[in-house]
């Protein structure tokens, strides 16, 4: 092995000399960087999206989110469960839904959700013991398109009540009054602009009986939902439904996730595209060197001995491409992340510059494809050795 | 070591004749420490029969004998072994790789046999100092005379200290000064080593000073 590999780095370690066969390796190198580079740079900048998505959603969004299929809250059995629950952090029972909010000529239907005061306080940062009784906190994007100011006095009436007062004319909505105190910020445009909190007291008094209801909770570490998950169903409680974040933006995030598999398989035609003429280079050194095929044959090579030396050469070019391609993604990812190269419009988005984030398993996974897809290309270029003759090769000059 | 061909025939499948016959049946021997020049027109089959010799080609049918090993049952391992270990080729046309210098194209047949680095250059050394080409070492083999690049050709082949020498008009190639002085070479080292030499050649003192003269036409010996 050891003279294989001497005889590849003499056959092909020339750099001063420079030719056909030894241009098409140095464009196999460069393709190879360049695509195992853009396959990186991608994956990388879909890991910044994601972490900033899950960010903003996790911020705002319980871990896990308990439904209650039959809308009646007082679910002790459920409760003293979370209750008992080391890894849970904070915990609270919600009732939410939809509402007409109603102040002079301003109508607006909002989201209005009721949690546990203790909650609600940690969710949107306000005073934990603050007075709430009458009192709701309206989404700031809201606030700011109704112009509705804090202190503003507001009529709230849910749809159940709507719609009696709209099948009987004798009958006067039954608004319930209402305060405005002050307003949240989620950097969840949707939340901001469609939401409005208030405590679950309040939100019982509202809804009446039609409502959702149900737990939110979020843990100590992000990572404990699944083993939490597994435990809670394995209890089987009744008409329940049990959500994780993930499962709460499953659109949004199964968008996500193909739109990465397709940028990745896009990207990874730039790869394939390299090897093939990793294949063209490998295909060319092997006939710019047939006659010296011929000759380490007769000087007791075997054919399977000469194959691995051509492989080594197949080798050394796809691990020098894919190793720069692998710098070049590490340098460019950590420049964007320190001097932000590709900057994003702070007043239209939420984020300075296009996010990355490297993750160990892309590197591994687009190492092994290029590692995998280039050897292919080695093996295949290299199979045609097997079938030259040595006396034929050696006959003529 | 003997070598003995029996029956040897070779023929070859081309477009416009799917079976052209270029040895018909050749028996022949070659003995320890023999000189053997073999002659013939051009397509008489004389390197296509030194190649058989050199186990880098495979005949048609017939058997070729290593001493008592029936060389049709060997491996392409163990072929490969016996091109390392007992045979050395001389060709027209040196063969030496470019990238190689002198003394690395020399030393190459040894460290496929396994010889380290250091104890490989120091063989090539011998055989670069007794063929006078000691300030050639570190030039390619482009930077060298066309004699020179046959002398180093010469070395290679004797690096491993074959049993036989097959060389394919190894003076095919050179003016008449460095015929002779590769022919002479030649001689004289296989009176030092003992090896057994085959050539092919059209080279009238090669012919005049083999022990066994051969005479090949249209695929038999005559």
């Amino acid at each position: 092995m050891k003279n294989r590999y001497y005889i590849s780095k003499k056959l092909f370690g020339d750099r001063k000399k420079l030719n056909f066969v030894s241009t098409m390796a140095y464009l196999s190198i460069f393709g190879l960087s360049i695509g195992v580079a853009s396959l990186l740079i991608i994956l990388s900048v879909f890991n910044g999206f994601d972490k900033i998505v899950t960010k903003i959603m996790i911020n705002h969004d319980p871990h896990v989110r308990i439904e209650l299929l039959n809308s009646k809250i007082e679910n002790n059995e459920i409760e003293n469960y979370l209750n008992s629950q080391k890894e849970i952090k904070s915990k609270s029972k919600y009732i939410s839904g939809k509402i007409l909010l109603n102040k002079n000529l301003i109508n607006r239907v909002i989201e209005l959700k009721g949690f546990e005061q203790k909650y609600l306080s940690e969710l949107i940062n306000l005073e934990a013991n603050k007075n709430l009784d009458k009192k709701i906190i309206l989404g700031i994007s809201l606030q700011n398109q109704t112009g509705i100011d804090d202190g503003d006095s507001i009529k709230l009436i849910s749809p159940n009540k709507l719609q009696e007062t709209l099948l009987n004319p004798f009958y006067s909505p039954d608004f319930a009054n209402y305060f405005v105190d002050g307003s949240f910020r989620s950097s969840n445009k949707e939340y901001d602009q469609n939401f409005a909190y208030t405590t679950i007291e309040n939100a019982t008094n509202i809804f009446e009986k039609k409502q959702n209801a149900g737990w939110e909770i979020k843990f100590y570490d992000i990572k404990q939902t699944e083993e939490f998950i597994l435990k809670l169903k394995s209890k089987n409680f009744a008409n329940v439904r049990i959500l994780t974040w993930k499962e709460i933006h499953k659109t949004l995030f199964s968008m996500m996730q193909i739109e990465k598999w397709i940028a990745t398989i896009l990207i990874l035609f730039i790869t394939i595209v390299s090897i093939v003429s990793l294949y063209a280079s490998i295909s060319m050194l092997i006939k710019q060197k047939i006659r010296d095929i011929g000759t380490l044959e007769s000087i007791g090579l075997t054919k399977k001995e000469i194959t691995s030396i051509f492989k080594l050469i197949g080798l050394k070019i796809s691990a020098i491409g894919i190793s720069l391609g692998i710098i070049l993604s590490v340098s460019i990812i950590l420049l964007q992340q320190k001097y932000h190269l590709f900057p994003l419009d702070e007043t239209v988005y939420i984020i300075p510059a296009i996010p990355t984030e490297m993750q160990l398993t892309d590197f591994i996974f687009v190492s092994l494809v290029s590692i995998v897809l280039s050897y292919l290309a080695i093996i295949i270029s290299t199979r045609m050795i097997y079938k030259l003759s040595p006396a034929t090769l050696l006959r003529w000059e | 070591m003997k070598i003995k061909l029996s029956e040897i025939k070779k023929s070859y499948s081309t477009i416009k004749n799917p079976k052209l016959e270029i040895l018909k049946g050749i028996n022949f021997e070659i003995l320890q420490n023999e000189i053997i020049t073999i002659y013939g027109p051009s397509g008489a089959g004389k390197s296509t029969l030194l190649h058989l010799v050199g186990l880098i080609d495979e005949p048609t049918s017939g058997k070729i004998y290593f001493d008592e090993t029936d060389t049709s049952k060997l491996s392409d391992k163990e072929k490969a072994n016996f091109r390392k270990n007992k045979i050395g080729f001389i060709f027209q046309f040196h063969h030496l790789l470019l990238e190689f210098s002198a003394v690395e194209n020399i030393m190459l047949p040894a460290m496929i046999n396994g010889l380290s680095k250091k104890k490989s250059f120091e063989k090539a050394k011998i055989f670069l100092d007794k063929l006078g080409l000691s300030d050639r070492q570190n030039h390619k083999p482009n930077e060298l005379s066309g004699g020179e690049q046959q002398r180093i050709a010469i070395a290679r082949a004797l690096v491993n200290s074959p049993e036989i020498i097959l060389a394919d008009e190894p003076t095919g190639n050179l003016d008449s000064d460095n015929s002779k002085i590769v022919q002479e070479l030649l001689f004289s080292l296989q009176k030092e080593l003992k090896f057994s030499l085959v050539i092919v050649t059209h080279n009238m003192e090669i012919i005049n000073s083999a022990n066994k003269l051969v005479m090949m036409r249209d695929g038999v010996l005559q």
